[in-house]
């Protein structure tokens, strides 16, 4: 289980996190959805360990994550699938995969992981040998999440998967969601596609201007009256 | 100049060539991670042929036996220097970075005066043999130079491409951010690329001792010739220094043949002046490294 306490985080003088709490528990979908700005970015990249909070902790079953060092979290098995993806341009397919499983906990798995990986994406197995800069939206999305599963995580946090896709790739990316969630996977899911985000999910936050503002079963947010005034505009 | 001259000086500024591509790719390297110009890089080379001239001069030590310590010892000094005074200065603006770079080659080679004072050494060894090939003569020594240079670099170029600890390197060059999130020790790839790409040097001044002389302001030409072949070659490219060595090493060579005094070196510069005018990224500029 992923436990986040009070958390706040601040840019300068901008109050980006404010005492935000949260929690992920094991198998389950768990749904950040609000605008942009409202500090969903900054939630993950903080728990990532990209970012140094004010105040507040972070617990991976029972374990401090906070002072902990970005890599050494990844290696723990708290990996992120980044905004815009942030493949290795000038690497292959193959390589942006290999790439994530270096360290030792995640290297014992790597060929299970890579078949893993292969039979859930199809396409990057033809495009195994090409740079990941020649890959389209869709399959450059798939890579990164093909990265993340390469990392081994205990929790998988992916952040915007569906930003700047088709629509008939957004339904893709939230079924492969569906799916990892199938096989066993924990994953934190942050979305400005509210609607969508909020149907798979098992629990949900909503997050507005650094505040933590409503949480519940992710239907019971979908159905709520203020998420449906301001972000489903019905 | 006659054909033969031009054959000559065609060879021997091949076989230099090899020598400034391996010591170009170790500034190459370190600018492809870290995006920071050594300028120091020629002092670094500097130290290293003072250690082989010594292990060699007053050891007796072969040459190419040296590099079992020259490799070690470059890595060493690399990371030292990197750790005391590059890591601090990581976050802040180029002209610091240069500043600093600058200043510490000033800070070595008059070091380098006040130890070794400013005597012009020459190590005697058995590498000076005068092979013929036609009408071209090449030393023993320059040719070896040129196999272990050309090896080396391959061998470093696989390294990268094919071990996790390359792949790992690549990666935190690409994006330090993504690859923290991948569970790579971004500052310890840093580290290891700084102390490759000085142990580099290690390997050039193991391999130039046979037929160059050692002097506190030796590095000095290597630096700055380094310096342009890396622009040559496009920013962090490695085949591209490889292919920029070669061109530059050739240019010398052929033009101090043809030209009076010391205008090969203004052909050097004429040279990747209109290169970079046609190709202003370099010659691979922007492309795989």
């Amino acid at each position: 289980m992923l436990e986040v306490k009070n958390l706040t985080v601040r840019y300068g003088a901008f109050l980006a996190l404010a005492d935000v709490s949260l929690k992920v528990e094991d198998g389950q979908i768990v749904s950040i959805v609000g605008a942009n700005g409202a500090g969903k970015t900054t939630l993950i990249n903080t728990i990532s360990g990209l970012i140094t909070p004010e105040s507040g902790e972070i617990y991976l079953d029972g374990q401090k994550l906070t002072g902990m060092k970005g890599h050494e979290i990844a290696r723990i098995g708290v990996v992120q699938v980044p905004e815009r993806r942030k493949l290795f341009p000038e690497m292959t397919v193959y390589e942006n995969l290999l790439v994530a499983s270096i360290h030792r906990r995640a290297k014992k798995e790597r060929q299970k992981n890579l078949e893993e990986v292969f039979s859930l994406f199809p396409v990057l197995r033809e495009r195994r040998d090409q740079l990941a800069i020649t890959l389209s939206g869709g399959e450059q999305q798939m890579l990164a999440i093909g990265r993340g599963i390469m990392a081994l995580p205990r929790i998988l946090m992916l952040d915007e998967p569906s930003l700047g896709l088709a629509p008939i790739l957004v339904q893709q990316i939230f079924q492969i969601v569906q799916e990892l969630r199938k096989r066993g996977l924990t994953i934190l899911l942050v979305e400005q596609n509210v609607k969508h985000s909020l149907r798979i999910a098992d629990y949900a936050y909503v997050l507005e201007t650094g505040k933590a503002v409503l949480e519940g079963l992710g239907m019971d947010v979908l159905n709520d009256p203020h998420t449906v005034e301001a972000y489903l505009g019905r | 100049m006659t054909t033969a001259l031009f054959l000559q000086a065609l060879v021997s500024g091949i076989l230099m060539g090899g020598v400034l591509a391996l010591i170009s790719i170790g500034l190459t390297l370190i600018w492809g991670v870290l995006k920071i110009i050594n300028f120091a890089h020629g002092e670094f080379l500097m130290i290293g042929m003072y250690l082989v001239y010594f292990l060699v001069a007053k050891m007796g030590w072969d040459p190419y036996l040296t590099l079992i310590v020259s490799i070690p010892a470059l890595f060493l000094i690399g990371v030292v220097i990197f750790e005391l005074t590059i890591r601090p200065i990581l976050k802040y603006p180029a002209i610091n970075q240069i500043m600093l770079t600058v200043g510490l080659s000033l800070v070595l080679q008059n070091l380098a005066l006040i130890f070794f004072k400013a005597d012009v050494l020459f190590a005697q060894t058995r590498y000076n043999t005068a092979l013929t090939i036609g009408s071209v003569v090449v030393t023993s020594g320059k040719l070896i130079a040129f196999i272990g240079s050309i090896l080396a670099t391959f061998i470093l170029y696989w390294l990268l491409q094919n071990t996790d600890t390359g792949r790992g390197i690549r990666a935190a060059a690409q994006d330090g951010d993504a690859a923290t999130l991948m569970g790579i020790d971004v500052s310890w790839a840093y580290l290891l690329a700084f102390g490759i790409g000085s142990a580099c040097l290690g390997v050039a001044a193991s391999l130039m001792i046979p037929f160059y002389y050692v002097s506190p302001t030796v590095g000095e030409f290597f630096g700055l010739i380094a310096f342009v072949i890396v622009v040559l070659g496009g920013m962090g490219n490695f085949l591209g220094a490889l292919a920029g060595g070669l061109i530059i090493g050739v240019t010398e060579s052929v033009g101090a043949a043809a030209l009076p005094g010391s205008l090969s070196r203004v052909l050097v510069f004429a040279v990747f002046v209109l290169i970079l005018l046609y190709r202003p990224l370099g010659l691979f500029g922007g492309k795989q490294r």
